[in-house]
Parts: C-alpha cells; sequence; structure tokens
C-alpha cells in the first residue's frame, strides 16, 4: 500500500471519511458492499491518478444519518462530497458492485460532477431469484467473489460485516433489482466504462448487457477468469484498463503497441 | 474379419440401448499424391507443389465431398494443416465456403479450425458465416492442431491448452452476445467485438474437440462436447471413448455415442483380393511419404510441454512410433482400416461400432495415392452394398 492521507468530508448530514494516494487527475472510488479495501488494483491507479477511496455512508468511519435511506440519497451524498474535494471541477468516478450502483445514480442525478464513469461489476440488476447476500456464508461468499481466493483480502470481523449488511439494506430496501434506474439509465453522460469478470458469481455477468444497452457513450468489457472481485483476481488488467479509459476516453478502444499486459 | 482381430467384446454401446443413430461422414485430408520419395523433414519444401497438379486436385476432392452427400452421407468434412503434402488444407474454411454452395443437406464438419493458432474472433465469424451460408448445417470443430503446427504459427506450444480454453470462451461470447463487447483475456485482448453475421444455428453450431489426451477428454466432458480420435487404433478410441463416459457418469449425466468420432481408411472392391492389392500402395504411400515429416516434427515437440501429462506424452510417442512399421493387414487387424469386399467391410464395421462404442463414422476414402476414379468406385460401392446393412448397427 502506497502513502496514503486520511480525511473526512462533511456532506448533507454525513461525515464521509476517505483515504486519498497518488498525484495525478483526480478519481473518486466508491467501494461495494465488503466495504473499502485498497489493494493492489487501487496501488496502481494511484501511480497515475489521485485516488479518493471513499467509504459510503454507514461503512468504517462513515456516518448513516437518518436522512441518507436510499442508494439515491447515498449517491447526493457523495457528489456532495465530490464538489468538495474536486473543488468544484469533474472528477472521474469508479464504482464497484454496490459502489457501481450509487456510482450509476451519481451520473444520472449530478451529471456536471462526473467525467468518466467506471462501473467494475455493478450490483444494480442482480436477479430477483438469486439468494440475497445475507444467505451467504461468509465461505460461500468468498467463492462468488474470487476466482482466486488465494489473493483474496482477509475475512472481515463479524461485527463489521453485521454493519455493512444493515448499511447494505437500508440503502437498497433489499431490492436487488433498481427498476428506477434501469429507466434512467440513458441519462448517463458520462463515457462509460462496464467491467464484468467471466466467473462472477453474484451477478451473472451478462447483466452488462442492460447498462451497455442503455447508456449512450458505453464500453462494455469481459475480464476473463476474474470473478465479482477483478480488482483482486486481475489486478494488473484492472488497471491497464481503467487507466486507459480514464486517460483516453472513447479513443481506448484504438490499440496502441506499448501495451502489453498479462 | 481378420482372424487374429479381438474377439467381440460386450462394447460400451452395448450398455446403451436408446443410442441415436450412427452418422457417416467423409473425412478428407486432401493429400498430396505426387512425391516421388519420402520427404526428408518437416516442413515440407514448397518447391514440391506443383499448382497446376494441384488445381486439378482440388477439383476432385471438392468433387468427392460432393458425391459424398449425393451417396448418403451425413456429414462431410475437413480440417487444418500447414507446411506438408500431408494435406492440402491450410485454411478449412475455405473448403467450408465452397461446400457451402455445392451440397444442400450434408453438415459440414469442419474439424476443424485450430483455435489456439488462429484469431478467435476470426474463426468465430468464419464459423457463423459458414452456419449462415450453408442453413445451419456447421459442426464445429475446436481444434487444438497437431504439436508441429505450433511451430507453423510460432505460438509456444505449452500455451495451447490454455489458449484454447480461453479462446472457446471468447468465441462462444461473440457468438452470443447481443451488444458490443470487449475482451481482456490472458492470451486474447479486443476493445471491442461484435461480429457479423451470428450463427444461424442457437444459441451456436455443435461443437466437437480432439480426444487424443486424457486432458482433452476430460475438457469435452466438463464443457459436454464431443471429441473425436483421428489416426488411432481402435483401442486407444475405444479407451478414450470409455474414459469420456467414466467421467461423464461420474458427473451425473450419459453420453450418447453421438458425441464420438473416429475416422478409419477405407477401401471397398468386388473382392477381399482385389481391394488389398489396391488400397497397400495407397497406405503405404500414407505411411511412408506423408506421415514421415509429421513424425519428425511430433517428436519434436512432444519433448517439450504441448502435452502436460507424462501418460499424454508417452502414449503421442508410442501413437507416432506405431505408424513407423504399418502393414496393410495389421492396419486392418488394429482399426485404422476398413478394407474388403462389401460383405467384408460390413462385417469390419459391425465389429468396429461394437467395440469401440462411437456413434461418427469419420470415413477416409482418398488416401495417399489413390486416384479420383478409384476412390468413386470405392464410395459407390460402399453406399449401394455397404452402407444400407450397416445404418441401423
Amino acid at each position: 500500500m502506497g502513502h496514503q492521507a486520511e480525511g473526512t468530508v462533511a456532506a448533507l448530514g454525513c461525515e464521509i471519511a476517505y483515504r486519498a494516494a497518488g498525484d495525478g487527475p483526480p478519481v473518486v472510488y466508491l467501494h461495494g458492499a465488503g466495504g473499502l479495501r485498497w489493494g493492489a488494483a487501487l496501488d496502481g491507479l494511484a501511480e497515475r491518478f489521485r485516488v479518493y477511496g471513499l467509504e459510503l455512508p454507514g461503512f468504517g468511519r462513515s456516518t448513516l444519518p437518518d436522512s441518507v435511506n436510499s442508494v439515491p440519497d447515498a449517491a447526493d451524498v457523495v457528489a456532495a462530497v465530490m464538489g468538495e474535494l474536486g473543488r468544484g471541477e469533474r472528477m472521474h468516478l469508479i464504482g464497484t458492485s454496490l459502489g457501481g450502483r450509487v456510482a450509476a445514480w451519481l451520473a444520472v442525478r449530478h451529471p456536471e460532477r462526473v467525467d468518466r464513469l467506471v462501473l467494475e461489476s455493478p450490483a444494480a440488476f442482480r436477479p430477483p431469484e438469486l439468494p440475497p447476500l445475507s444467505a451467504y456464508s461468509p465461505e460461500e461468499l468468498r467463492r462468488l467473489l474470487y476466482g482466486n481466493p488465494e489473493q483474496a483480502p482477509p475475512f472481515d470481523d463479524p461485527a463489521v460485516r453485521q454493519r455493512q449488511l444493515q448499511a447494505v439494506g437500508r440503502l437498497t430496501k433489499g431490492v436487488s433489482w433498481d427498476t428506477e434506474l434501469e429507466r434512467r439509465l440513458g441519462e448517463i453522460q458520462a463515457p462509460t466504462l462496464i467491467l464484468f469478470g467471466t466467473l462472477d458469481g453474484l451477478v451473472p455477468p451478462e447483466m452488462g448487457r442492460i447498462y451497455k444497452e442503455r447508456i449512450p457513450q458505453s464500453f462494455l468489457i469481459y475480464v476473463y477468469q476474474a470473478a465479482h472481485a477483478i480488482q483482486w483476481d486481475r489486478p494488473d488488467a484492472f488497471v491497464e484498463l481503467v487507466s486507459d479509459f480514464l486517460t483516453r476516453g472513447e479513443a481506448f478502444v484504438v490499440p496502441r503497441a506499448k501495451e502489453a499486459v498479462r | 474379419m481378420s482372424a487374429t482381430a479381438p474377439a467381440p467384446a460386450a462394447g460400451p454401446a452395448s450398455a446403451a440401448r436408446t443410442q441415436p443413430p450412427l452418422l457417416f461422414s467423409f473425412f478428407h485430408l486432401m493429400a498430396w499424391p505426387f512425391l516421388d520419395r519420402p520427404p526428408a523433414s518437416w516442413p515440407v519444401s514448397p518447391r514440391y507443389f506443383d499448382p497446376h497438379r494441384g488445381r486439378q486436385l482440388y477439383r476432385e476432392y471438392l468433387d468427392q465431398m460432393v458425391l459424398a452427400e449425393e451417396l448418403g452421407f451425413d456429414w462431410v468434412g475437413c480440417n487444418e494443416h500447414h507446411y506438408t503434402s500431408y494435406g492440402l488444407m491450410a485454411s478449412p474454411t475455405i473448403i467450408g465456403g465452397a461446400l457451402t454452395q455445392r451440397t444442400q443437406r450434408a453438415r459440414l464438419a469442419i474439424l476443424g479450425s485450430l483455435v489456439p493458432l488462429n484469431n478467435p474472433v476470426r474463426v468465430a465469424e468464419e464459423y457463423a458465416m459458414l452456419d449462415v451460408m450453408s442453413g445451419g448445417r456447421l459442426v464445429a470443430g475446436f481444434i487444438r492442431g497437431l504439436p508441429q503446427e505450433y511451430i507453423a504459427y510460432h505460438v509456444d506450444p505449452e500455451e495451447s491448452f490454455e489458449r484454447l480454453a480461453e479462446a472457446w470462451d471468447l468465441i462462444l461470447r461473440a457468438w452470443t452476445e447481443p451488444e458490443p463487447f470487449g475482451w481482456e483475456g490472458k492470451y486474447y485482448r479486443f476493445r471491442t467485438v461484435s461480429i457479423w453475421p451470428r450463427p444461424l444455428q442457437q444459441p451456436h453450431p455443435p461443437i466437437f474437440i480432439s480426444g487424443g489426451s486424457s486432458e482433452s477428454v476430460r475438457l469435452g466432458v466438463r464443457r459436454r462436447v464431443g471429441i473425436g480420435v483421428a489416426l488411432a487404433n481402435a483401442e486407444v478410441a475405444r479407451t478414450q471413448f470409455e474414459r469420456y463416459r467414466q467421467l461423464a457418469r461420474a458427473d451425473g449425466w450419459e453420453p450418447t455415442r453421438d458425441l464420438f468420432f473416429w475416422d478409419q481408411a477405407v477401401y471397398v472392391a468386388k473382392t477381399d483380393a482385389e481391394a488389398r492389392a489396391a488400397f497397400r500402395g495407397p497406405i503405404d504411400y500414407f505411411y511412408r511419404y506423408l506421415l514421415v515429416p509429421t513424425r519428425r516434427a511430433n517428436e519434436l515437440v512432444v519433448q517439450g510441454g504441448y502435452y502436460r501429462s507424462e501418460e499424454d506424452r508417452q502414449l503421442r510417442l508410442r501413437r507416432v512410433r506405431e505408424r513407423e512399421a504399418v502393414t496393410l493387414e495389421a492396419e486392418i487387424e488394429n482399426g485404422r482400416v476398413l478394407c474388403g469386399s462389401p460383405d467384408t467391410v460390413i462385417e469390419q464395421l459391425r465389429h468396429w461400432v461394437r467395440y469401440v462404442g462411437h456413434g461418427v463414422l469419420n470415413l477416409r476414402f482418398q488416401v495417399g495415392t489413390m486416384p479420383h476414379e478409384q476412390v468413386v468406385a470405392s464410395m459407390r460401392l460402399f453406399a449401394a452394398e455397404v452402407l444400407p446393412h450397416v445404418r441401423d448397427l
């Protein structure tokens, strides 16, 4: 883990904690339902960007006041934080899983805040016939999340996990298919990169089509042999794809001879 | 049946009574028949290829494949080889394209494009084109290729299995994905893939892989696709198919015999004596001329990492060496050759279908130097006097 700064920002009645590292264009990162886990992928991004890893309301050191009751509420809070951190300038936004759902809502409601958007295994559309996250044991969850469990971060403390599940429940109200977002995805103006791992056991990778079909300027990429946690299964591929997209935007489809990631 | 052939055993086929009908596949290697001495090494010098004779050969070979459909064969097939007089089929999809225009009913078995050596998106596109152009008749071979093909296309043979697995996933994705997508693989990367056309058969054409090693048999079972064994004797084919059955059963399902193809060289004439006399030369040419360079290159590559298990490596080396000293009689006995009068070939087929338990008979009528007229005569005799008696085995 590189040299990191920590801080908090007050926004819409929330205290939002963040960790930051690196120099370069600013990027806000929103974690998934397991909380902020800063690994090799975020370190890699921090070599080219100023990465702010935010803790969503109700996670880690961030508060969850009564006024924040939904994913769009959380998106509004993050947008306000971005206004502070970016001093009014647009920032790139990356969201993983639950964080991807928040990021997509943020791009719908606050287009002026977002430069380029990356959705890593976004969890806004999870077929309702699949069991809820709370139905899985930590070991089961681990198998759905990681194609390569040896590279995975350690288990969370049960008390931490309990608090995370409560926050997820409150924000999503247990709704795994966000029909309102589905209707509004077409309003996203930011060029958007959608990543799904071919082994994702938590959200079927085919859900990527829903974003791809509706977001006007979007790119869907399957990351081979990664499960839900692409950052942990294929960290180098994640860094390369995301950096290239954030740097070149839609021109990232044009091959360059010097890129070579295995 | 040769007197020393193994007695008909209670073969795997006897276990299952509700098997699908046998499928007869007419397979063509498109050999070069004009060598006057065995090539010294692999690759074979292009100087020995005469384009004018080549043109005539392609015409005759395609005519044979078209005739096969007329005569009632269910599949017509070809495969991919490089740098060799062994087969003039550097790109089997080109032959497939020609066949879409000259056949109406038979399945086109491209067995196949060498998936780890080609651009997988190109394979997906060409296979989809063939499927659409043929009206949904493609059988898609996802073939790893002979070891020496990795020298030809400069790919590390140790990567062959992983490349096959990844290319496979990518091709299926390209065939079935309704939106453009990118692929961040370990061997292949594309920022955007969006193929036109998509295949006609839905969700995609049937897939076959080669089943010559224990590892490929496991892969076939895991993905529930057909496997084929080529240039192998009956014992090897039976072992591989039986291994497949056992693994599938352990996995909770029962494979049908149409998942197994095995190739045999065939020649039918009026009498056994006539058939043997006529087939000796072509068979001899096949092993002593066409296969010589392949054998040497094989041994070279197999020393490296093409096979990941020692068992598979030894099996390949044994099979390679086995092909050094062959006689027509031994070939008939071990099952790689069917040869004789119609009655004899009926007997041979009855025996091998029961013994090996395969459901797709991949038959090669043009072997080595055998000229067009002789191939056609043998095919016609087979269709008239053998096929009707073995269809319902």
